[in-house]
């Protein structure tokens, strides 16, 4: 929860000052593209930019398969799970997923995005003697994806969108004390995104990713600068 | 606009910082759960053992007697859902739906003093070489106990006393015991002794007192548990200066 309204500030933050930069007045010179006559053409352009960066911090990033669980007692000699009786398991924390992705809009409506993520679990093993940690275990999880996106509602200020896309995740750490212990898919499926802002803008995704099921961030659009201008 | 970037790195930063539960802890601090691991192990293959002794406790009362009336209430009273039967006097059955238990009386009546009787159970593995004995000797019975597929051997003393249990109504008998001995859980032996004498009711088919001390020595370390039993059903597990009492 804490997390949440952390980040609903960060959209706020990130909105307002983004309004303050833009121009007051919409000219197709403000947004780097030609002079050209009010056409089709120009409606279906970018309206702030065809590149877009974004940054996200998101929760419980999704996986495929099971969630991670440690080896138990269920291969364990009686001797081991002897052994295994010293010690108990901790919680286990995640860090939430973070997310930085590049994006190419053709249009106002479509757009190709790539996007790499990061989230990262630990718990800790404790002595069942002392009850004190004797060690710490962490699971490292990196996700590309490739993504297309539909913008279906276009306004100054907010926009509405779907993505979906799937990647792969790569997996470090100690992965044989989990039950992923092999590299897989990635999956980002959000029908539901929400941007809020002109060039600089906040957004916020919900849906099933690995870059978080429920996720903020901000983003920046812009045009590249034409040669000799 | 350093504000406008400054804001959300910071806030990005405090939040790699925290980490949120994913999944609660499922255990917790429990320093004597390696002691009641080892009693878990060890109790149910002793309890077995009192098991399969006890009848051959109540039948050395049908043997002592050749009286055909008080033959037929110690069966009434003991063995009512079993057959006895013998061939030549010497090897006696107890048969009934589960199982068949097999005496070598050799002819001798168990509670003549220095006779040793031995028992097993048709259909387990045992090593013909080594069946459990009972011997009668000053007043108490020895039993050298050799489980089959060597899973439990161990030499105790005990003394056996024919009672009534008022509540269910069942006749039974209360053996005592004492000694020591090895219990094989697959990969892990356990070394048991009795602290002090175990009791165990037929009745009830478990033990109601007594404390038992078992040693496991594993990567080149030693650990000591004891389990003393209440009337109740539980144990009073103490390993490494913790104690707890748990049902088992």
């Amino acid at each position: 929860m804490i997390r949440l309204l952390l980040f609903a500030l960060l959209l706020a933050g990130a909105a307002l000052p983004g309004h303050a930069q833009q121009p007051a007045a919409e000219t197709p010179a403000a947004h780097g593209t030609a002079q050209l006559p009010d056409s089709r053409r120009t409606a279906r352009m970018p309206r702030y930019g065809r590149h877009e960066f974004r940054f996200s911090a998101g929760i419980a990033p999704a996986r495929i398969g099971n969630y991670w669980w440690e080896n138990e007692s269920f291969d364990l000699s009686v001797g081991q799970q002897f052994d295994r009786t010293k010690y108990y398991r901790g919680d286990t924390r995640s860090t939430g997923a973070y997310a930085l992705s590049y994006a190419y809009r053709f249009r106002r409506w479509f757009a190709l995005s790539v996007g790499c993520s990061y989230s990262g679990e630990r718990f800790d093993r404790y002595s069942n003697l002392t009850g004190r940690s004797v060690r710490r275990y962490r699971l490292h999880r990196f996700s590309l994806i490739p993504a297309v996106r539909f913008t279906w509602l276009d306004r100054p200020w907010v926009r509405l969108y779907s993505s979906a896309g799937i990647g792969l995740q790569l997996i470090g750490g100690d992965r044989s004390l989990w039950g992923q212990s092999t590299d897989q898919a990635a999956l980002h499926f959000i029908p539901l995104g929400l941007a809020v802002g002109r060039s600089l803008f906040g957004f916020a995704e919900f849906g099933y990713s690995s870059q978080g099921c429920i996720a903020f961030g901000i983003g920046y659009s812009f045009n590249a600068k034409k040669r000799g201008s | 606009m350093k504000r406008t970037i400054l804001l959300p790195l910071l806030l990005v930063w405090g939040l790699l910082h925290t980490g949120c539960i994913v999944e609660d802890a499922y255990e917790q601090f429990e320093p004597t759960l390696p002691g009641y691991f080892l009693a878990q192990c060890a109790a149910p293959a002793l309890r077995t053992a009192m098991d399969e002794l006890w009848p051959v406790l109540a039948f050395a009362q049908y043997y002592a007697t050749d009286d055909p009336a008080e033959r037929r209430r110690i069966h009434d009273e003991y063995f009512y859902r079993s057959r006895i039967a013998t061939d030549d006097g010497a090897v006696w059955r107890i048969i009934d739906c589960e199982r068949e238990l097999v005496i070598l009386t050799e002819g001798r009546s168990l509670l003549d003093e220095g006779i040793g009787w031995s028992y097993y159970y048709l259909g387990r593995d045992y090593d013909e070489r080594q069946l459990p004995t009972l011997t009668h000797r000053d007043g108490a019975f020895a039993l050298d106990l050799h489980e089959p597929s060597k899973r439990l051997e161990g030499a105790f003393t005990l003394t056996a006393v024919p009672f009534r249990n008022p509540g269910l109504d069942l006749s039974g008998i209360r053996i005592d015991w004492s000694g020591s001995g090895t219990l094989r859980a697959d990969d892990l032996p356990i070394e048991f002794s009795a602290e002090s004498p175990l009791r165990y009711e037929s009745t009830v088919g478990r033990f109601l007192s007594g404390t038992l001390r078992l040693t496991v020595r594993r990567d080149g370390q030693t650990d000591t548990a004891t389990a003393a039993y209440t009337d109740d059903g539980r144990v009073e597990i103490t390993f490494n200066e913790f104690t707890k009492l748990w049902n088992i």
